[in-house]
């Protein structure tokens, strides 16, 4: 982050957000909270504001690297999906990962009166007319490589959009090189023209950011799976065993209601580790903002 | 002091809301013809057959606030209003006198004004003498003795001013009317020298004219009948509005409400002079307090690692240079800039309401916010009563042109 950004930022807030306040506390946390209002860019002097949403979010000193969870306050925007929001009211602005490795020199001023705006522009759009004037892409990883996909011209498959970037990160490639999305066929004969397509629209420097990105959310997903499936197995052997140690109650007597209350605070156990291993894996939406 | 407002038409505008707050900040017709019956009088009695400075030419003229039209009214019954007079001796010489000789002529002549008037006896500053009149408004006023400038200092000047870009046209009006001015703590107070302190509060004038020249004529125009003046430029720029005064206005109450009696407050010459340099000859008051809000610290230069705000009619002045001994200064500029920026945008970026005003209290005063409100048709109005017809037409109409749209409204009317 620049020298001097504060001065800059609380200059920037003041003219152009002057509802939104920089707040730092003793422990050095930053955040910003307020109104976020929406203007009319061009006649008028002072702009005129047409909407505003109250927002409110922390950033680190690693920003942009590390993109902020901005959370609208003001109810204004129903908790479901279609409005890239979520349940805690963290709204879906883009593939984090992805605006992080395709912008490394965003300011948070940029952040502000890019991203958000167009989130918020876009949800206005989407409630009057049903559709997200930037488009939209899923969410989590499946989300990432769509818009990936998208973005290089390919067809939405990991592989495909792995094998891409991992080309248009290197400074040569051959035709005769078996190629890297695991078709078992040449470059030339495979992948050329859709890379060559992609090569018009990332740069190299672009796809060796996004290279390891991709790459580190292809191994959590994959652990992510590894790892419902083991606690799926581990689920059933203990559901197993209580059935048995049940039936064995069972056996001698009338059925146990401690039986019942320990199955179920089981199943709750169990159900709530899988549910927050998915919250963690599911990245924010991923609607297009840039 | 009790606050009256100007009128009680009704403010149907952001515009409208904005010239009755800087209305309510100003002096009233009545105060202000009152200032300048003070200041006549004073000149009159210098220059009166038997004034011991009668020989010496002498003029009274006002400088500051007075001259340019920003001044504004005290915040509270605490503070005075100030008025800054030059006596100007018009065939004094500094090969005739010292600082300390004109100082004294000057002031023995006040204290025979104030003897005559059954007034307090003045009291000398460092480059002024005080005068303390009380009144339903109070107010002293500051008298600066003064030469007019030798041609040396006139020629360096010219110099400063060509090569920092001042128009051409105004060059011969500001050299010239530089002043040497007397300071008790400059060394040559009391020995005959041509080195004395120099000021140019008229050239100031000319040169805060000719930022709003554009707008200036139209407003003189529509005020000249020509009884009293004879020429359009001779009106002076106190009996005209525009809204560079204005927005100098508003920004020197804000300063005084929200910083009080801070001593490290921006004095106003730093926010004239830096409103004067940001205004681009918006038409309206709107325009003009967003863009110089928006641009007015660039304006703010750094020379050899000083922050340095220069006169325009004498460069080598910094008017910030007790910013460089106290770094607190600047800071409180900058912070209290800000804090005005965020208050004024985020009123005037709204349709103008009761609520939306709400976020004026703490910079205006809440009883100058209650007053403005009492003024805005009843649809506007928090509690909004039902309002007569006729009025409710206007507002609508108001409304309309205010209401803020999506950026595709008008594709979509298009549509159909």
């Amino acid at each position: 982050m620049r020298a001097n950004y504060r001065h800059d930022l609380d200059r920037w807030l003041a003219i152009h957000q002057p509802r939104l306040n920089l707040l730092v506390d003793e422990a050095g946390l930053q955040q910003i909270s307020g109104f976020f209002d929406l203007t009319h860019t061009e006649g008028g002097n002072p702009p005129l504001v047409y909407e505003s949403f109250e927002i409110e979010f922390v950033f680190q000193e690693d920003f942009p690297a590390v993109l902020p969870t901005v959370f609208e306050t003001g109810d204004r925007i129903e908790r479901k999906s279609e409005n890239h929001i979520n349940g805690d009211g963290s709204i879906c602005y883009g593939v984090p990962t992805v605006i992080s490795a395709r912008r490394p020199d965003l300011t948070l001023e940029g952040f502000i009166s890019e991203i958000l705006h167009d989130y918020f522009l876009g949800y206005l759009h989407f409630t009057e007319f049903g559709v997200w004037p930037f488009g939209e892409v899923g969410h989590g990883y499946a989300g990432a490589i769509e818009y990936l996909a998208e973005l290089l011209g390919c067809e939405a498959k990991p592989n495909k959009v792995k094998a891409l970037l991992s080309l248009l990160s290197l400074k040569h490639r051959r035709d005769r090189w078996s190629c890297p999305c695991g078709s078992q066929k040449r470059l030339g004969d495979c992948c050329r023209k859709a890379l060559n397509r992609a090569s018009l629209k990332i740069t190299r420097s672009e796809a060796i950011r996004l290279c390891p990105l991709i790459v580190r959310h292809t191994e959590e997903a994959a652990d992510a799976a590894e790892y419902l499936a083991l606690v799926d197995q581990v689920n059933n052997l203990k559901a197993k065993r209580w059935r048995e140690k049940a039936a064995s109650l069972d056996a001698g007597r009338k059925k146990s209601t401690l039986t019942t209350s320990v199955r179920t605070r089981m199943f709750r156990s169990v159900s709530y580790r899988a549910v927050s291993l998915r919250t963690e894996d599911v990245e924010v939406s991923c609607h297009k903002v840039f | 002091m009790s606050y009256m407002p100007n009128n009680f038409t009704p403010i149907e505008t952001l515009e409208e809301y904005l010239r009755a707050l800087a209305d309510s900040t100003a002096l009233t017709p009545t105060e202000m013809g009152k200032v300048v019956h003070r200041y006549q009088s004073v000149g009159g009695f210098l220059d009166r057959d038997d004034s011991t400075i009668k020989r010496y030419n002498p003029r009274v003229s006002p400088q500051g606030s007075i001259l340019l039209g920003t001044a504004i009214r005290p915040t509270n019954d605490k503070n005075e209003l100030d008025v800054d007079l030059v006596c100007k001796l018009q065939d004094g010489l500094k090969s005739d006198m010292t600082q300390a000789k004109l100082k004294g002529l000057v002031t023995d002549e006040i204290k025979l004004y104030a003897k005559t008037h059954s007034m307090k006896p003045p009291h000398e500053g460092r480059r002024c003498v005080t005068l303390d009149y009380r009144d339903e408004i109070g107010f002293h006023v500051d008298i600066l003795p003064a030469l007019p400038d030798a041609d040396g200092m006139r020629s360096t000047l010219r110099k400063q001013i060509l090569n920092d870009g001042v128009r051409s046209h105004l060059l011969g009006s500001v050299s010239d009317s530089s002043i040497a001015i007397t300071c008790s703590e400059h060394p040559n107070f009391r020995r005959l020298s041509e080195d004395w302190p120099v000021s140019n509060p008229e050239g100031y004038g000319k040169w805060f004219e000719s930022r709003q020249s554009v707008v200036l004529l139209e407003k003189r125009i529509a005020v000249f009948d020509g009884t009293i003046h004879a020429n359009v430029d001779d009106i002076p720029l106190h009996e005209v509005r525009t809204p560079l005064q204005d927005v100098v206005k508003i920004l020197k109450w804000d300063r005084d409400v929200t910083l009080g009696d801070d001593e490290d407050k921006p004095i106003s010459v730093i926010l004239t002079t830096l409103a004067a340099h940001a205004y681009r000859g918006e038409a309206t008051l709107t325009a003009a307090l967003s863009t110089i809000l928006t641009t007015m610290d660039e304006f703010i230069e750094v020379r050899g690692g000083v922050t340095w705000i220069a006169n325009p009619t004498n460069p080598s002045e910094n008017f910030a240079d007790r910013w460089e001994g106290s770094p607190r200064k600047e800071a409180l500029f900058r912070a209290w800039l800000n804090r005005a920026r965020q208050t004024y945008f985020a009123f005037m970026r709204q349709p103008l309401s009761e609520t939306s005003s709400q976020v004026l209290n703490d910079a205006v005063q809440p009883r100058i916010v209650e007053t403005l409100n009492k003024r805005l048709p009843p649809s506007l109005q928090s509690q909004a009563l039902a309002a007569p017809a006729i009025i409710s037409r206007q507002v609508d109409r108001v409304q309309q042109q205010r209401e803020p749209e999506r950026p595709w409204s008008n594709s979509r009317q298009g549509k159909g």
